[in-house]
Order: C-alpha cells, then sequence, then structure tokens
C-alpha cells in the first residue's frame, strides 16, 4: 500500500511540471558599472537590484519570489536583473524558464556587485531613486526580508 | 550573509524545547515536536516548489533551501499528518494533548523572532506600523496559557483553533507577497472547532455512568 502512495505521489508531482516558456529572443545587453550607476542615479522610482547567474542553485530558488514581487510592485518599484559569469544562452534559458519578466543586464566581469558592495551570489539591492542604496542582502532572501526591503524603499521620502 | 532567520529558528525550537521539559517531566515529547516540525517543512516546501514553477526531480537540492518558501498550509498538513499516523495506534486527544501546549510555544517563538530579523512590522495603518510579528507572538503565547488551563482530552484541537485564529487574523496585516493564506488558517479553526466537539462527546459517551 505504501509503494501505490509512493508512486501516486511520483506521478502527480511528474504532472505538475511548469509550462514550458520559450527562451528570451534577445540577448541580455552587457554594460559597464559606469552605465549602471549612472541607470540607477537617473531612475525616478526606487529599485530592485538582484544579481544572480544561471548557475547559481540559490537563484533559481528564490526566482519565484523575485517575479511575484516583480508583477505585485509593477509601477511602484522597478527590478533590474544583473546576470554575472555567465553564457549568454544559459541565461536567456534561465530568464524563461523563471518568467523574470523585467530588465536584465550582463556582467560578465562581476563590476557591477564590485562597485555597489557585496561578495558572492546572490545579492539584492534596495536602492532609492537617485541611486542611494538602503540596504543589501548578500545570499537567498526570503519573503518577508523582500517584501520588508520593497516597503521601506517605498516609504523613503 | 545573514543568519536572522536561523536565528528565529532557534527561538522557536528552544521555546518549544523549553516548554516540553517544563511541562512533560514524566515523558518528554520534544523529539515527536521535532519530527513533525521536519515533516511539515519538507511538505510545505515541496509544496511551495511546485507552485513557484520549480520542479523537485530536476533540481533536487532547492528542497533543502527552505528560506525560498515554505507553504504554511501544506506545512501543517505534514506536521499534523506525521503525528496522527506517529499515534495512529493509541488514542490521539490523549496522545497529542501534551504536545499541545509546546507546539503553541514553538510557534510564539517563531513569530517573536522577528525581532532577530527585524522584521516585526507590517502593513501601515495611518502613521503606526503594525509589529504584526510580535503582536501573533504575544497573542500565541497567551493562547497557550488558556489551553493549558483546558483538558488533557480537548487541548490538541484548543491548540489548533486558536493558532488559526490568531494567523488568520494576523495574515491582513503581514507584508506579504499576493498569496493570501488566510483560508487555510480558517479551516484549521473549522477542523479543531470540530475536532474538540468530537472527542468531547465521545469522551462523554465513553465515560462510566
Amino acid at each position: 500500500m505504501k509503494y501505490f502512495i509512493l508512486l501516486i505521489l511520483l506521478v502527480v508531482l511528474t504532472a505538475c511540471a511548469p509550462p514550458a516558456s520559450p527562451a528570451s529572443p534577445v540577448a541580455i545587453p552587457e554594460v559597464t558599472a559606469a552605465e549602471f550607476l549612472e541607470t540607477l542615479k537617473t531612475s525616478d522610482l526606487p529599485i530592485v537590484v538582484n544579481v544572480w547567474a544561471s548557475w547559481c542553485l540559490p537563484c533559481r530558488a528564490e526566482a519565484p519570489l523575485l517575479r511575484e514581487a516583480a508583477i505585485q510592485y509593477a509601477g511602484a518599484v522597478t527590478f533590474l536583473g544583473v546576470d554575472i559569469q555567465d553564457r549568454p544562452e544559459d541565461a536567456a534559458a534561465f530568464i524563461g524558464e523563471f518568467r523574470l519578466d523585467f530588465d536584465h543586464v550582463a556582467d560578465p566581469n562581476r563590476a557591477i556587485p564590485a562597485a555597489l558592495g557585496g561578495v558572492g551570489v546572490p545579492i539584492t539591492y534596495f536602492v532609492a531613486p537617485g541611486g542611494k542604496i538602503i540596504s543589501t542582502h548578500v545570499g537567498i532572501i526570503d519573503e518577508r526580508t523582500l517584501v520588508s526591503g520593497i516597503d521601506d524603499l517605498v516609504r523613503q521620502p | 550573509m545573514e543568519f536572522t532567520l536561523l536565528g528565529a529558528v532557534l527561538l522557536g525550537a528552544g521555546t518549544m524545547w523549553m516548554t516540553d521539559r517544563v511541562l512533560n517531566r514524566r515523558q518528554r515529547r520534544f523529539d515527536d515536536l521535532l519530527g513533525a516540525t521536519l515533516m511539515g517543512l519538507l511538505v510545505g516546501r515541496l509544496a511551495a516548489m511546485v507552485s513557484g514553477g520549480s520542479y523537485p526531480w530536476s533540481h533536487p537540492g532547492l528542497i533543502l533551501l527552505v528560506r525560498a518558501g515554505v507553504h504554511p498550509g501544506w506545512a501543517s498538513i505534514g506536521a499534523l499528518g506525521s503525528l496522527a499516523w506517529r499515534f495512529r495506534s493509541t488514542s490521539l486527544p490523549i496522545s497529542l494533548g501534551p504536545l499541545a501546549v509546546p507546539a503553541l510555544m514553538g510557534l510564539s517563538g517563531w513569530e517573536l523572532g522577528c525581532v532577530v530579523r527585524s522584521a516585526c512590522g507590517g502593513v501601515t495603518v495611518g502613521s503606526w506600523e503594525v509589529p504584526i510579528g510580535g503582536l501573533a507572538g504575544l497573542a500565541i503565547g497567551l493562547a497557550a496559557l488558556i489551553v493549558y488551563r483546558l483538558p488533557l482530552r480537548t487541548k490538541a484541537a484548543a491548540a489548533l483553533v486558536a493558532a488559526g485564529l490568531v494567523r488568520a487574523a494576523a495574515d491582513p496585516f503581514r507584508s506579504a507577497l499576493n498569496h493570501s493564506v488566510i483560508w487555510w488558517y480558517l479551516a484549521a479553526v473549522v477542523i479543531g472547532v470540530a475536532l474538540a466537539i468530537t472527542w468531547t462527546s465521545s469522551a462523554v459517551r465513553t465515560s462510566p455512568e
């Protein structure tokens, strides 16, 4: 009986595969750290910057949270992804798999996180309009930390 | 990397352990509680992964990254289901009774762990940020004191009702993404009330005249 239950569980889990998402047809642009910092400074909206890579397991774990947050806070907060040390096709596949429908830039040399501060990946920066970094979260981010960070951003004067 | 989430977990587990040591001197039940908690984490993590579009079979390592999300409803089912299986050969209300107060105190400790995480605040009402984590922790702790005074047979059901009520009341005030789980908490209240009625009436039927 227990093997039957296990078989049913396996069938249910395999049947719950996410729908296939086509990889983004456009390669994400590569920018320099100076260009990226200028983007942050000139933004009218608060920005959540997420540094990720397709080979990073914690990045895969937190990607659904970021997608949900980007949808929920659309129009109030801008989400920007920074893909580091990655192959373009892997990056495109990652974005397509998790449907991360916000802007991303490529940073093969890790210059952007070096400029913003922080070691490792993933890193999430909460940036106020004008480019001031309000807080930085290193490592996988959980829902409450993400939403609290966004709430702090939105409440900035 | 910060370890505040781990700190909150340790606070919850420590509160649960301490309460078990104080109340259950004849027979410690912490192992049962811990096992149920771990089973709940596993089930809740799998549910969160599937609902988020992650495929457990393709990346099983993601199961361990509980920080990315645990569905509280499915986690509760996993925990309670493991306890029901553990005590399947005994009287459930009598077996679960001694676990009720330590479990509530563990939940209270976890909620109060928001202090460690600097994440006690919820939504803003007027100019006041509702410290929902702290309030929920205190409310569950108060519920634990009430449940402690109840007859053994009704403790577990009452604990389920109390936890469901507090979580349901707190849910609208939490900082969270758009997936309210309030209906799960309300279902827990209904199930708890039904169990309390069932277990109490069966005790009345089986008690000697």
